[in-house]
Order: C-alpha cells, then sequence, then structure tokens
C-alpha cells in the first residue's frame, strides 16, 4: 500500500520540477562566431575565418509586441533572462507602440545608454570593437535601430521561443561577413541599420 | 475675418508672452549669473519657443539631427551613446558634446572656450559641416513654411516673419533655463537633508582635492586646466591652444561640472572614460605631470581604496534626477502654443 504512494509521491515531485523548468530557468545569452566559436568579451580571437576580433560592447533589446516585456540583454553582464510569460513571439528591438508609451522606466530608463533621441528612438542592437580583416584595421561602431517609417527595424525573430530553452545564441559571422570593408560605422536609423537588424535577427538559435 | 483673429493671437501673445516676464530664478547661495540673452526679455513663450527648435532636427541638412540628439535631457543635456559626438550621415566629431546646465555661470562655452557668449556658440554646430551642416538662412526658409512656426514666432515675438536673431534668441532662452539645483547635495546645503558618514567623509576629500577646480556650488570654477591626460594621437586636439595658439596653452580645456556627473559618462573631452570610476583611477594613479598642470595634479592624488569609494558616494550626490525627468525640459509632445 505504502508502494503506490511512493510512485505517486514520485511522480508528482519530478512533474512539478518538470513544470517549473521553463518558468523558473532563465535563459543565458552567448555568443558565436559560426556554429564551432564561441566569442567572449573583451578578448582578441582568432576567427575561423583569419580574421581577429575583439568585442567591447554588445547589447541588445529583446521585446514582445506591445511592450510588456521588454529585456536589455548586455553580454558583459553575463545575466541570464527570465522569458516572457504569455507571448511566444520575441523580437530584436522594440516596436512604435513601446515607443509611443514613453515609458522610460526600468531597462527603458534612457540612463541605460540605449536611447537616441525621441525620433530615432531606442538603439535595438549595440555592437562595439575592433576586427583585423586581411592586416587592416578597423574600429566597429553599430548603433542600430528605428522605429519610424521607413526606417521601422523591429523585427520578428522567426522560429524563436525562450519557452523551455536556457541558452539564446547570437551568431555575429553573417553579419560580420556581409558587412563590406570600411562601413563598420553605422550609428543612426535607416536602410544600412535596417539590413543589419534584419540580418542579426534570423541569427539568433536557441538550445535546451 | 482673418484680421480679427491675427489680433486676438496677438493679444493673447501679448499678455501671455510678454506682460509675465519670468524672473531669473538664482539658487540659494549661488553667485550671480555672468550670462544672459542681454537684449531681449525672457518669456515662457520665448524659453517654450526655443525647446521646440531645440527637438526639432530641422535645423540640420538633411534633417536627422536636432540639438538633442547630442544633448539629451536624460543625460543632463549631453549624450551616453559613445564618446565623440556625432553629426549628419554618421560622421564622427572631435570631442564629447559637454552637458547644458546652469549656463548663465559660465563666462566661455566650449572645451576650447572658442564662444564667449550662447548666441555664438549656438551657430557653431548648425555651421559645423560634420554636425548640422545648415546655413541659417535655409533654416529660416524652413520655418517659415510651417504654420506652426509661423505661430509660434508671432506669440513669442509678435512678429511672423521669423528671422535671424528671434531664432537664436530663443534657442537660448531655452538653454539659459535649464537650471539643475537640486541634488541631495543641494538638499543637505539647505538643511532638508544630512550626509551619511560616507558622503560626509566623500565631501571632505572633494574639497582636499578637486574643489579648486571644480568648485562648489557650481562644481566648476570656468577655467581652464590640464587634466594629466596624455594627448589622443589621432585627435591632436591641444584644447585651449588651438585657439590662443600660445604653447602655454597646451591641453588646457575647459573644467566641465561635476553635477549629474552620474548620468553623463562618459567622461573628459575625447570622452575616453566611459566610467566614473575610471576617472577616479586616473586621477588617482595616472596623472601625467604637464608644465601647465595644476598644484594638486602635479602628482597622482594616491587615493586608498576606500577614499575612492567615499568620493564616489559624494559624487552621486550631486545627481538632480527630477531635472533630467522634468517635461518642462523635455521633448515638446505639447506646447504652450498648441
Amino acid at each position: 500500500m505504502r508502494f503506490p504512494i511512493l510512485i505517486l509521491l514520485f511522480l508528482t515531485f519530478f512533474s512539478g520540477k518538470q513544470a517549473d523548468h521553463s518558468k523558473i530557468t532563465g535563459v543565458r545569452p552567448a555568443l558565436s562566431f559560426g556554429k564551432q566559436t564561441t566569442l567572449s568579451m573583451d578578448q582578441w580571437q582568432l576567427l575561423p575565418n583569419g580574421d581577429s576580433l575583439r568585442i567591447s560592447q554588445l547589447r541588445y533589446y529583446l521585446s514582445t509586441p506591445g511592450g510588456d516585456w521588454v529585456k536589455l540583454v548586455d553580454l558583459k553582464e553575463n545575466k541570464s533572462i527570465t522569458p516572457p510569460i504569455y507571448q511566444k513571439a520575441v523580437m530584436l528591438g522594440i516596436d512604435s507602440i513601446t515607443h509611443e508609451q514613453y515609458s522610460l522606466k526600468g531597462d527603458l530608463d534612457p540612463m541605460q545608454g540605449m536611447y537616441w533621441t525621441w525620433k530615432s528612438g531606442y538603439i535595438f542592437f549595440k555592437l562595439e570593437g575592433e576586427l583585423i580583416r586581411k592586416g587592416d584595421y578597423h574600429a566597429i561602431s553599430l548603433h542600430l535601430g528605428g522605429y519610424q517609417w521607413p526606417n521601422n527595424s523591429c523585427f520578428v525573430m522567426d522560429n524563436i521561443s525562450l519557452d523551455g530553452v536556457s541558452i539564446l545564441n547570437l551568431d555575429l559571422k553573417p553579419l560580420l561577413e556581409t558587412l563590406p570593408d570600411g562601413n563598420w560605422r553605422v550609428m543612426s536609423p535607416g536602410t544600412e541599420s535596417r539590413r543589419c537588424l534584419k540580418i542579426l535577427s534570423e541569427s539568433f538559435t536557441t538550445r535546451l | 475675418m482673418k484680421a480679427t483673429a491675427l489680433t486676438l493671437i496677438l493679444l493673447l501673445g501679448a499678455f501671455s508672452g510678454f506682460r509675465i516676464p519670468t524672473p531669473f530664478p538664482v539658487p540659494e547661495g549661488w553667485p550671480e549669473p555672468v550670462q544672459d540673452v542681454f537684449d531681449s526679455e525672457r518669456t515662457e513663450l520665448r524659453i517654450e519657443l526655443g525647446r521646440m527648435l531645440f527637438y526639432d532636427p530641422l535645423l540640420s541638412r538633411d534633417t536627422t539631427i536636432s540639438c538633442e540628439s547630442c544633448h539629451s535631457p536624460f543625460s543632463s543635456f549631453t549624450h551616453t551613446d559613445h564618446a565623440l559626438s556625432h553629426g549628419i550621415s554618421d560622421q564622427s566629431g572631435t570631442r564629447n558634446a559637454p552637458v547644458l546646465i546652469n549656463l548663465a555661470w559660465q563666462k566661455q562655452f566650449m572645451w576650447d572656450g572658442i564662444a564667449d557668449n550662447l548666441i555664438q556658440q549656438n551657430q557653431f554646430p548648425i555651421h559645423n559641416p560634420i554636425e548640422m551642416d545648415m546655413e541659417l538662412d535655409l533654416i529660416l526658409e524652413r520655418l517659415q513654411a510651417q504654420p506652426r512656426y509661423r505661430k509660434a514666432f508671432l506669440l513669442a515675438w509678435q512678429d511672423s516673419l521669423i528671422n535671424e536673431k528671434n531664432l537664436l534668441h530663443s534657442l537660448s532662452h531655452f538653454q539659459f533655463s535649464l537650471i539643475s539645483a537640486n541634488s541631495r547635495y543641494d538638499r543637505v546645503k539647505r538643511g532638508e537633508e544630512q550626509f551619511t558618514p560616507k558622503e560626509n567623509r566623500g565631501y571632505r576629500l572633494f574639497l582636499l582635492h578637486c574643489n579648486s577646480c571644480h568648485s562648489e556650488p557650481l562644481f566648476s570654477n570656468g577655467g581652464f586646466a590640464t587634466n594629466g591626460l596624455p594627448v589622443d594621437t589621432t585627435l591632436m586636439d591641444m584644447g585651449l591652444k588651438t585657439i590662443s595658439g600660445r604653447s602655454e596653452d597646451s591641453l588646457l580645456f575647459k573644467i566641465p561640472t561635476l553635477r549629474n556627473i552620474e548620468y553623463s559618462y562618459p567622461y573628459m573631452h575625447d570622452g575616453r572614460f566611459s566610467s566614473l570610476s575610471a576617472v577616479l583611477n586616473h586621477y588617482s594613479e595616472a596623472v601625467q605631470q604637464q608644465v601647465n598642470s595644476p598644484g594638486n595634479l602635479r602628482s597622482p592624488l594616491k587615493l586608498r581604496p576606500e577614499e575612492k569609494v567615499e568620493l564616489m558616494a559624494f559624487l552621486l550626490c550631486l545627481s538632480d534626477k527630477e531635472f533630467v525627468f522634468n517635461p518642462k525640459h523635455s521633448f515638446p509632445r505639447k506646447t504652450l502654443f498648441d
């Protein structure tokens, strides 16, 4: 008689733990170049394509439509993020509705250093670093964003759900390989910023 | 009908804009201001018009950059996005934008003191090809083409024909209205609050090491000094010497206010330090002596770790959060002219 009770308790314990897993466990942001090379902050790293890269700052916004959930991810802080509870669609950036709400609190506080102006709105993605390619040195300053037409660049990250995953990886290879030499500085909303953000929004993958 | 409406507007302007001049508020214990728009009266409407212009990117050639682009209210009217200011077409400037607060107490403007009044200063970024790259005549044309500006200028200046003087005076009236004087330090000085023991020790360290250049209550003595930094070999910015041509002015930069220092990162004339602790470490350990260094910067201050923490605690008392979030200074979603 005791045996079935123990089994029941055992099952309850594990089923409970599994149910909590997706809610409690945070998602850890990670960074790579291609599938094999993990990138670290503030370190020179030799990449498989022969480039040398050092990233000093990488921050980006993730949010859900309407701004119920907004997270500023800072790869330097190495903090995990709590996924949104109700909505599945995650965007890279902040949509116009959230901008118009003019919340200015928490992760949206302009003092976070990710706010341009009322017209340009928030910087969705900020990458600062240095790259040596074919012997030439390039300082990288990509401050990407734009919420107003025609530069609206807040893209839904297709096929990305943060529910129940533990790693959210950003692969910088597609972006760095499509940036033409000499164009390492994008500092305002526009066609180039939009193009880069589109590539980035498709460069995320998740792992359990 | 049109004439009646115009008369009404002028009457309204006369009552709301001219008959109620706003007195220049001098915070308790502060010296008298040294700057003003001397040949035009300050009114609420002129300040409001200046605010509209300050936030409007039509002041730049490609209508992408406003004054606010480099002088955001949330960072005490400087920017925190990057070390050096940038202008239209993502061009990089050569200096870190200074904060725009308490300007009426400043004798000179810019890091090298090139302008000695605000009306003159306002024209530098407008004309600079790597900032706004614009001509005043073209700005006037653009403003004149917009009914809301014609109305605003008419109400503020009783003249719907927009001219250079009224444009520059409006911008200056707004910037002079940016007075930040309600930090924790100010509340302590007014007897409303008390420093913690740590802040108090930091205050004493400040008086000992920093106050001769960053003199209270403005936290700048308005002068020029070296900051003990080696010259950036890319920028080759020689500071006051660039203007005066005198070798003794080499690497002298205008002493910035420390008010709202928490919000106004990055620091120094070229924005090379991104954190306040990096600045303290520089003055504590890495200051390079120059022939014209002020007495207390002839050698590193050699602060102990706990002293740095105390000094930092005091510097954070200079933050005036109410000022940076004051809707009177922020983007004019609704104006007195609406």
